[in-house]
């Protein structure tokens, strides 16, 4: 037989030929050195494509995927920093607000205390204006004390002061 | 057709496989990841065409190769100057780290220097141990495509590896 074709080569050493093909290439491979010499390094590009192409490890943090990722990563840890610190503040800020108010409630003289549970927004409501009365009575008492008249702020505006006329000697 | 969870099992077991034809595929080591990713996700949001297939990994091949492509044109477009010389041999930029032998690394190299249909079979055909019937029908060409594609991309490999063999001595 001829020498076949290189492409029929390339199908004997992928095993792409059909048997009775397949036989008379192997037999002729074997008596003639051309195609011989053909067909091996066929077989060479074949095994070192494969084992080079098996060998690729893929590792991301060398290729700088990695990198990239902590950079996408980044802005989420901010945030999320962001939420912690204003959760923390709230936290904090509500729990001195409290504080003040237990102050001003120690205030209120004994019998004029709500008994009612505080966290009820209708006693809470109620007692609003009795803790402003009471902490007004406490900071006004010393102006009292000296005569001096208090005015309120909506007179403020319109307070006209008295006209004082110069004594004679 | 499989349930959700079986159809993401399976992905998932043939995850590291398309991990290891991206890193062929890709021209950047640093694309595979992100390619891989999205294939799956791709994978998945077509679950439905998959229909009644009997390969998951031929399949989910079809879709990162056209992932593949589609990151390779991106990141040509965006080449800067520099790159524009590699770009112009066909060459993508090496990723050091993917291969440590300096000799599988010059075969990789010649196998992702073969245009992009070529490497494509040369992938499925090296590192899947695919036939040529079963890449066809992968790759949605003909038998005759495939023959005389992978014909041509060994023609080109057995240059590249005499050229080397050449230059070692």
């Amino acid at each position: 037989m001829s020498c076949p074709s290189d492409e029929t080569l390339v199908m004997f050493v992928d095993g792409e030929l059909d048997a009775p093909e397949r036989e008379t290439v192997a037999r002729h491979v074997q008596t003639c050195s051309a195609c011989g010499e053909s067909v091996a390094e066929m077989r060479a590009v074949n095994r070192r494509g494969r084992s080079a192409l098996r060998e690729m490890r893929v590792d991301v943090q060398r290729d700088g995927t990695k990198a990239r990722r902590r950079w996408v990563l980044r802005p989420m840890a901010v945030a999320a920093a962001i939420v912690i610190v204003v959760s923390v503040a709230a936290v904090v800020w509500m729990k001195g607000h409290g504080a003040s108010e237990r102050k001003v409630a120690q205030l209120i003289p004994p019998h004029e205390r709500t008994t009612r549970p505080a966290t009820n927004p209708l006693a809470t409501a109620r007692a609003a204006p009795r803790l402003m009365d009471a902490e007004f009575e406490r900071w006004s008492a010393g102006y009292r004390r000296k005569r001096i008249a208090l005015v309120p702020m909506e007179e403020v505006a319109v307070f006209e002061p008295p006209e004082v006329r110069p004594t004679g000697p | 057709m499989a349930d959700k969870h079986e159809f993401e099992r399976q992905l998932e077991s043939v995850r590291a496989r398309l991990v290891r034809s991206a890193a062929v595929l890709c021209w950047a080591g640093a694309d595979v990841e992100d390619v891989v990713q999205e294939t799956l996700l791709e994978a998945l949001r077509s679950r439905q065409s998959f229909g009644d297939r009997s390969s998951v990994l031929t399949w989910a091949y079809v879709i990162l190769t056209r992932v593949a492509a589609r990151v390779n044109a991106r990141r040509r477009e965006r080449a800067v100057a520099t790159d524009w010389a590699a770009l112009a041999d066909g060459l993508p930029p090496v990723d050091g780290g993917l291969i440590a032998d300096e000799a599988h690394r010059a075969v990789a190299d010649a196998v992702r220097r073969l245009p992009q249909r070529q490497r494509e079979m040369v992938t499925l055909h090296f590192l899947e141990d695919l036939t040529y019937a079963e890449i066809s029908t992968a790759l949605g060409v003909s038998v005759g495509t495939v023959k005389a594609t992978i014909f041509e991309a060994k023609a080109s490999l057995r240059t590249a590896l005499c050229a080397l063999q050449k230059e070692s001595r």
